[in-house]
């Protein structure tokens, strides 16, 4: 997983929390890189679901939910960190249908060691976009909170619903997006 | 918050920002690696490219040369071959002019038939390489439409009678006489039509007809036709006519078959002048063999000074009046059929020819005395024409260096004429050389030259009845009118005496005795103004100096009517003035 993602988690639970938490986490979780986060660096995804059971445990909110928050929190800085993927896309739709074909090719050129879950969709209609997730990390909730905030950023009325596929739990999942 | 987990974020901190430039340095170095690889993979498809480069102008180069080379081929081709038939042609001509017993002169006639019929074989081939060359150009120039009808009526005439076939033709009033175009072509293409016609057609008529078609602009568009009664060809063949080496066996005259490439050939020099060709035709009833052709309209002051130089001449086809010429030409040419071909042809014009075999030959005859006009030849031993030429123009003496020279070489590819220009050339005559084609060129070149042609008078008389009274009055001022009769007497007495002598000469074949006795004859004639008559001598003279004594008598058989006509003149302007 890319350093990005854990930098990012670390300043949000400092930011929600406070430093303490963040240490706490670290001492807890004792991942192998000792929790020294740069986001060029690449981390195995173990670590992130220690630190976030970590903090599951001081702060008894579930983990599902914490990484679904994170994914909402995550959007907003990628929004800010490379706004040259935002640039020019008008909806929510236009930006998801770029992620595997274009953004993760881009990430691909510069991180060629990166694994890159896959992200897949079909137009049934106009109206309703079928995302399909599928990773070997299971990491549905983030993506369910990164498309719910894609929604937000892009100010539209659609409709998210999850349906999670055969396999680990939060590894495959199916997001329709439904226009309202 | 404890001091600790400061220390503890600073320290997380610090080991992320190592962990950090160890991965940029990695990055650069894989980013330095990668840009060493590409400019070496850039290296790499430069060479490829410029060795690419390089194959391709080696192939183009290649490929220009062979295109050179075929070029080169085909005129030292149409060299080879043009030359010796050239000879061919040319023997057999004056072997005709000879004494010949009935059987002789008819294989002679097969022999001058079958030599023609392979000169034109080989002309058509040299054209269609050249057409296929793209090197086929035109030499536009102003031309008599009726004179070229007549010449391809004059050619087919006896082929015509043979085959018991009416050869016709018909020229519509609207056709202008005279246009500019290439003329040399259009003969071809009439010329390979009536051939054409006359050899499927038996007993019945073919008629050749040329009208205007419209008036476009600047241009003028004639409507060419040769029509013949013959057996006519199915529609199935006529899609084929117009393609390279088809033919169409002449059923009905069993006549040989050529090379297929005629038609083709009219075709496409048709299209190059930027007009059409076409046929219409039907099993038994004949064909119509069509084209029109965009010509140039000749520029008003040339249409009048065309015309006036035909009034001068009134009575006179103007072949006739142009084939006869005067100066000194000489001829250098190391083939003795050809020198005996050029050196008739000169002769029988009027003019006086000296030879040279070789180039060094001619320049050293230029060296020794003026000529009006050197006739080179440009493939000879020792020294070449160009050589020649070269050393000519060098000369120190400003009028000898000068002396126009002109081409004489069966060399004819499109070009050639540019190259000889540019090495000091004047003009080029084409081998195998017509009299036509030698006249229009020297007649040019000579016209430069104070002759005895330019101080006769507009006369509608033929040329061995020239007489002058202006120049008798002069004469008759200079001596006085008391010395006139008995000047006139002397004169007419010796003329009787000595038409005897010539045509005493004549009848012995003595060439000696024709030349000694025209001389003094040529100009005493010329004295009295009896410019025809002096003329006349002169020829015989010159033909007798240069051994061609069957010429100088058949020229000596007019002798005695023209010095009669020369008698009865002379008595009447004396009677006149009594």
């Amino acid at each position: 997983m890319k350093g990005v993602v854990f930098v990012e988690f670390i300043d949000m639970v400092e930011a929600s929390f406070s430093l303490e938490v963040v240490d706490q986490i670290i001492e807890a979780a004792a991942p192998v890189s000792g929790g020294a986060y740069t986001t060029v660096g690449t981390y195995s995804h173990q670590e992130m679901l220690d630190l976030v059971g970590a903090l599951s445990g001081i702060t008894k909110v579930p983990v599902p939910q914490l990484i679904h928050t994170f994914g909402n929190h995550l959007l907003g800085r990628f929004v800010s960190r490379y706004p040259e993927f935002f640039a020019g896309v008008g909806d929510a739709f236009s930006f998801i249908k770029t992620i595997e074909d274009h953004i993760h090719q881009e990430v691909l050129k510069l991180y060629p060691e990166a694994e890159l879950p896959s992200i897949q969709y079909s137009c049934p209609t106009d109206d309703v976009l079928v995302v399909t997730y599928k990773s070997t990390r299971p990491f549905a909730d983030l993506a369910e909170g990164l498309l719910e905030a894609c929604i937000e950023h892009f100010d539209e009325n659609i409709q998210l619903s999850r349906e999670d596929l055969k396999g680990s739990p939060g590894t495959h999942a199916q997001f329709i997006l439904t226009k309202q | 918050m404890s001091d600790d987990v400061f220390v503890r974020r600073l320290d997380r901190e610090r080991r992320a920002r190592i962990e950090a430039e160890r991965l940029l340095e990695n990055k650069s170095r894989e980013l330095y690696l990668a840009n060493q690889s590409l400019k070496g993979l850039t290296e790499t498809l430069e060479k490829q490219i410029t060795d690419r480069t390089a194959d391709l102008v080696i192939a183009r180069d290649e490929a220009l040369s062979a295109s050179s080379s075929k070029s080169r081929y085909l005129a030292v081709m149409s060299h080879e071959v043009r030359s010796p038939l050239n000879g061919i042609i040319g023997a057999l001509g004056l072997l005709t002019d000879t004494t010949l017993d009935t059987e002789q002169l008819q294989y002679t006639n097969i022999a001058r038939k079958s030599a023609a019929s392979l000169l034109s074989i080989v002309n058509n081939i040299l054209d269609f390489s050249k057409i296929e060359a793209n090197k086929m150009g035109l030499e536009p120039a102003s031309f008599d439409v009726r004179e070229l009808i007549a010449g391809v009526i004059d050619a087919f005439e006896i082929v015509a009678s043979e085959n018991s076939t009416n050869l016709v033709c018909e020229i519509y009033a609207d056709a202008p006489k005279y246009l500019i175009g290439d003329g040399g072509r259009i003969r071809q293409v009439l010329v390979n039509l009536v051939d054409n016609a006359l050899k499927f057609t038996t007993g019945g008529e073919v008629r050749i007809t040329v009208g205007l078609e419209s008036v476009m602009s600047d241009k003028i568009w004639l409507l060419f036709g040769v029509k013949d009664t013959g057996v006519g060809i199915s529609e199935e063949n006529q899609v084929h006519l117009f393609k390279e080496f088809w033919s169409q066996s002449p059923e009905s005259s069993g006549a040989i078959v050529g090379t297929g490439l005629g038609l083709p050939i009219s075709n496409r020099l048709i299209k190059i002048m930027g007009g059409e060709m076409g046929i219409e035709s039907s099993i038994g009833e004949g064909s119509l063999f069509w084209f029109s052709v965009p010509f140039d309209k000749v520029p008003f002051d040339k249409l009048e000074r065309g015309e006036k130089h035909l009034q001068e001449n009134t009575g006179y086809p103007a072949t006739e009046v142009q084939q006869s010429l005067s100066g000194r030409i000489l001829l250098a040419e190391d083939n003795t059929a050809n020198q005996m071909i050029a050196q008739a042809m000169l002769t029988k014009i009027g003019l006086h020819v000296d030879l040279a075999v070789n180039g060094t030959e001619a320049v050293e005859a230029i060296s020794s005395r003026p000529y009006d006009v050197v006739l080179m030849d440009i493939d000879m031993p020792e020294m070449n024409g160009i050589e020649a030429t070269r050393l000519i123009r060098k000369f120190s003496d400003a009028s000898r260096a000068s002396t126009p020279i002109v081409a004489l070489t069966a060399y004819a590819m499109k070009g050639d004429r540019e190259r000889f220009l540019a090495e000091g050339l004047d003009d080029y005559v084409e081998k195998p050389i017509s009299r036509a084609g030698l006249v229009a060129c020297l007649s040019h070149w000579l016209s430069k030259i104070p002759g005895p042609s330019e101080v006769v008078p507009d006369s509608d008389v033929p040329d061995e009845s020239l007489f002058s009274v202006t120049t008798l009055e002069t004469m008759i001022a200079e001596i006085g009118e008391e010395n006139l009769s008995p000047l006139i007497d002397v004169f007419l007495n010796e003329l009787d005496s000595r038409v005897d002598l010539i045509e005493r000469a004549a009848a012995e074949g003595n060439a000696d005795g024709l030349a000694k006795e025209c001389h003094p004859l040529k100009s005493s004639a010329a004295s009295f103004g009896a410019f025809g008559l002096s003329k006349l001598a002169r020829e015989i003279e010159e033909k007798a100096m240069h051994d061609d004594l069957a010429a100088a008598q058949t020229t000596s058989r007019k002798l005695r009517k023209v010095a009669q006509e020369t008698r009865d003149q002379l008595i009447s302007v004396i009677e006149a003035r009594r």
